[in-house]
Formats: structure tokens, sequence, C-alpha cells
């Protein structure tokens, strides 16, 4: 898997103070993540659970101050976090996390931000031994109409009809699903949407971010998404999270025996 | 929030009366800098600095914006240093800690007030558009040292930073992509560097152990500290002593020659990791790389 193009480049705890911490570089838009976990620590009063752990989830852009976009990244990485770790195990206590935007092709984009933060953290999660319930996998998907002429995106294409192959030909009217598009492939999408599946095929996230309006309803451009091609779409998105996105983890935490 | 660990007495002592004898305990000299680590990211202006453990990252953007009136021909250039629970756990977001405010000051008086950069040459069109420029600090793991290594950092980062080419004809500007012109780098008259040093008690010949670029647990230990920016030139841009044990006017001296000897090593490093830096970015395509320069024919 390492040395296929869909593979992330992932780099276990480059930085050796923290607990647990992980970089993550997107394969096709080069976003590049950092983040650090560090628990259990202690809880300031005020956030302090009875019988849970706390988990706080920051995350700190590459350029100026973190504000309304950073926030909004934050909780929808808590949210998923919150059904993955086990927070009863480790009651009054904090458990950190610190991400970090490195690089990226737009620093204000949030679905293409999104994918790469949950994997990287999720990754850095278990090189902290933080214990969790099962461990999960984020993919972005964007729906493209036409996807001939766009560089860099071999592999990365399949259509939404009867399942996909790799690097077929398609026509140019067809539309067709891009993985981990990057800004130039987004900007061309119909609609886009953020998935993340646990290791057992279990929903944790769903977000069509900055492409649609709302439930099933269209997109930003008003070309609209039915829910029948959304649901191939997540259909595929669970393919790939558990099958592949499993794969990946296991490849990169293979040295370590943490599975 | 977690305190750090405080140094036990054994520990103390041990590293103490080590530095009595000109030891210390990673083996380094005592007036010798770790590893200076340089690279560069895909983007221009963006650089990562490792220095032992102690890793900064530093990113330079800029955007056109309208003059302050009372500063019409002047660009703006703001320096962001927040450091967050990611390079040790004692640090708070939105709770600065002295050490917080200690960098930002000192990075605001090396770089900024020794005007290392030239701010009237990011005008575009006086009192209507300049160029504001920022530089974000992330500081990602803490080993001592930060002060030192995010002055490289900005410096380094700013010495790659290439502002885009802006045409100007009567009310219109036009900023090109930098697939359509070379960009230029930024006018920097001079590049102030800081030395940190660390003052450690005195040793069996009663005179005081300085120690440069000491790690965390050398700087929890210390009783005092100086830094003193020079640049390569050997000019004394800033020296900052605050607080902390008294120092005898020779140390300074010695200290102040120590430190423009070191700036100058640090300042080839930088040179010698911009060029092949640039040489890497241009490889195989080095027509356009003359292209960009004008003392070429064309």
């Amino acid at each position: 898997m390492a040395s296929s193009p869909l593979a992330p480049e992932i780099s276990l705890n480059p930085l050796p103070q923290a607990d647990g911490s992980c970089q993550y570089t997107c394969p096709t838009s080069r976003t590049t993540i950092l983040t650090s976990v560090n628990g259990p620590l202690e809880v300031r009063p005020k956030d302090e659970l009875p019988s849970h752990a706390t988990i706080e989830v920051i995350v700190k852009p590459g350029i100026g101050v973190a504000g309304v976009r950073e926030t909004r990244l934050s909780s929808l990485i808590h949210s998923t976090l919150q059904s993955l770790i086990l927070t009863n195990h480790h009651p009054r206590t904090l458990i950190q996390i610190v991400a970090q935007i490195v690089q990226a092709e737009d620093h204000t984009s949030l679905p293409l931000l999104l994918t790469p933060l949950l994997n990287c953290t999720i990754l850095s999660l278990l090189i902290a031994g933080i214990p969790m319930r099962t461990v999960g996998w984020s993919v972005h998907l964007a729906v493209v109409q036409g996807a001939k002429g766009i560089k860099g995106v071999e592999g990365q294409v399949f259509k939404l009809e009867g399942g996909g192959d790799d690097g077929m030909e398609t026509e140019e009217s067809e539309e067709v699903v891009v993985r981990n598009p990057n800004s130039e492939i987004l900007s061309r999408a119909k609609s886009s949407h953020t998935l993340t599946f646990s290791k057992e095929g279990d929903i944790l996230l769903i977000e069509s971010l900055e492409c649609s309006q709302g439930s099933g309803g269209e997109s930003a451009d008003g070309q609209g998404w039915d829910i029948s091609d959304f649901l191939k779409l997540a259909e595929e998105g669970k393919r790939i999270c558990c099958e592949e996105g499993v794969e990946i983890i296991r490849e990169a935490l293979a040295d370590r025996k943490v599975f | 929030m977690p305190k750090e660990p405080e140094i036990s007495l054994a520990e103390k002592t041990f590293v103490l009366e080590a530095l009595k004898q000109n030891l210390r305990i990673d083996g380094r000299d005592i007036h010798s800098f770790r590893d200076i680590q340089l690279s560069f990211g895909d983007d221009y202006g963006f650089v990562d600095v490792r220095l032992g453990k102690t890793r900064v990252l530093a990113r330079i953007s800029a955007e056109v914006i309208k003059p302050r009136q009372d500063r019409p021909f002047e660009g703006t250039f703001t320096i962001s240093t927040e450091m967050g629970p990611m390079a040790s756990p004692s640090f708070e977001v939105g709770r600065p800690t002295n050490l917080d405010h200690t960098l930002s000051r000192l990075l605001e008086k090396s770089i900024r007030r020794s005007t290392a950069l030239d701010l009237e040459s990011l005008c575009i069109v006086t009192a209507q558009r300049v160029w504001s420029l920022r530089a974000d600090l992330h500081f990602l793991s803490h080993d001592g040292n930060l002060i030192d290594t995010a002055c490289i950092a900005t410096i380094t980062a700013l010495a790659h930073f290439r502002l885009p080419v802006v045409t100007v004809s009567g009310e219109d500007i036009t900023i090109h992509p930098v697939t359509e012109r070379v960009p230029v780098p930024l006018s920097l008259l001079h590049w102030p560097i800081c030395v940190t040093f660390s003052f450690l008690g005195e040793d069996e010949d009663g005179e005081m152990v300085c120690v440069l670029d000491a790690t965390a647990q050398e700087e929890a230990l210390r009783e005092g500290d100086m830094t003193i920016t020079v640049n390569k030139n050997g000019e004394v841009c800033q020296i900052s002593k605050s607080g902390g044990v008294a120092v005898e006017a020779e140390t300074l001296m010695k200290c102040a020659r120590m430190a423009a000897e070191k700036v100058k090593g640090i300042d080839k490093l930088i040179t010698t990791a911009l060029r092949d830096d640039e040489v890497t970015r241009n490889k195989g395509n080095l027509d356009w790389l003359k292209e960009g320069r004008s003392e070429n024919e064309r």
C-alpha cells in the first residue's frame, strides 16, 4: 500500500515530547497535518467530568489566528472522536489533541482539511495508546462531471454506476467520483462529501461541506445531487474506509505491534 | 493544566556539577549549538527549523491592504507567536506564559525594530495599496532555546519568501500569479540573529558558567539569561537582559563577541540551505530561473 499513489505519507511520532504524534500528507492535495496527543492529563476543574475523560481538540491554522473555521473543524473532530475513544477508562482526566495545519493548498477550505485532520488524529491517538472502541478512517469524495483532462487523479476516479475500475475511460459528460480531490477538482465538483467509517463499517461522520445546502438538497451551484447517488457514493466510501483505510493504518503501525 | 515537572535535587546537582567541569549532559561543548536543520516546504516562505528536539515552523504570507493613514509609504509586517499545548502541555491556548511575552517582544525588537525588512519596499501605490506581510510561527516541540530557533525560522522564511510581481497602470493594480511572472524576493537589509546565553552558577575559578543553546533542562536550572541579536557584519541589534543573575561588563563583552562569531556560522548555514533549495526547486528548469534575473541577456 505504501507504494500506491493513493496512500498518504505518514510519519509516526515526529514530535518526541508528545505522548503520541503523527504527520500526515494527503497524496493528491499535498495537505499536510501534524497532530499531537497528550493524555490522560490533569483536567481544569471546570471541564472535569465525573465519570468520563474530557476530550479537547485544538485546531491551529497555518496562517493567522484560530477563528470560526478552526472551531468548526475542532467540533467536527471532537464529535467523531467522542464515539471512538473509551472515555470512561480515564474518568476526571483530559485527553488533549492539538492539530496543526502545516501545509495546505487552500487554507480556507473546510472539506480539504477535514479528512487529513481526522485520519492524522486517529493515528496519533493510536500511537499515544489512548483506549479506543475501534479505529476509523475518513475519505473525501467529490462528484465531478467528466473527469477527463484533470491531471493527477489517476487511479482516484470511479464511476457511480456499477462500481468502478481505476483508470478506466470515461465519457466527457459522465458523472464520476474523485477520491481525495485537490482544490482544482473541488472547484469543479457538483458536490463533495466527507465520510468517516469505523473499521466495522459504522458511520462516524457524514459532512457534505460547502458544496451542499442541507439535507439531500442542492449543491451550492444549484445543480443538486440526489439521494440515490449519495447512497452509492456512501457505499463506495464505506469500502474505501473499511478495506483500504484499515490497511493503511495496519501498515503504518506494523512495526509498532499495536494491532 | 499540568505544570512542567520540577527537576529533582539530584538531577540539578548532577547537571550543575558537570557544567562546572565544562561538561554538558548531551556531550556538547558549552559554547556550541545543536545541529541546525532547515527544511523548506512546497511553497515559498515556509520553513521548518529543528534544533535538537526543538522544532519551529515559520510561514510568511502576504496580502494587499490599505496603509495606515500616518504611514502612507509603508507596508506592514507582523510576527505572530502563539504557543499551544503541542510544544509542551504546560502551554495553554489563550493564556500566554512569560516565555510567550518575552519571545514576541524579543522578535519584535530584533527583527522589526532593527528594520531588517524594508517596509517602504512593500508599498504598491502610496496611501492606497501596500503589502501586509505576516509571519506565523508554530512551535511544535519545546526542548529549550525557542527564542533563537524562532529567530532563525523567521529570518530564513523571510529570505525564502517571494512576493508576487505587481504592475500598476494608472488606477489599476495587477497582481501577477506565480505561474505568470517570476516572483521577487523581499528586500531584507540584514539578517539579525538572536543568540541566547544562559548563566548557570560559577565554575571552580569563580567565573560565570555561560552556556549557549540551552536545552529545556538547562533552561529550568539557569539563574539568568541574556539574548544578544547580531547580524553577520557583527553589528549588535539589541541586547536583552531581563532579571536574573548580575553579569559583569567583561562577561557581556565576551558574550557579544562570541555571539557575533556564532551568527557568522548560522548565517552561512542559512545561505547554503537557501541556495540548495533554490537549486532543487528549479531542477531541470534552469532557463526559467535565468529569465527571472535581470543580469542575463534577453
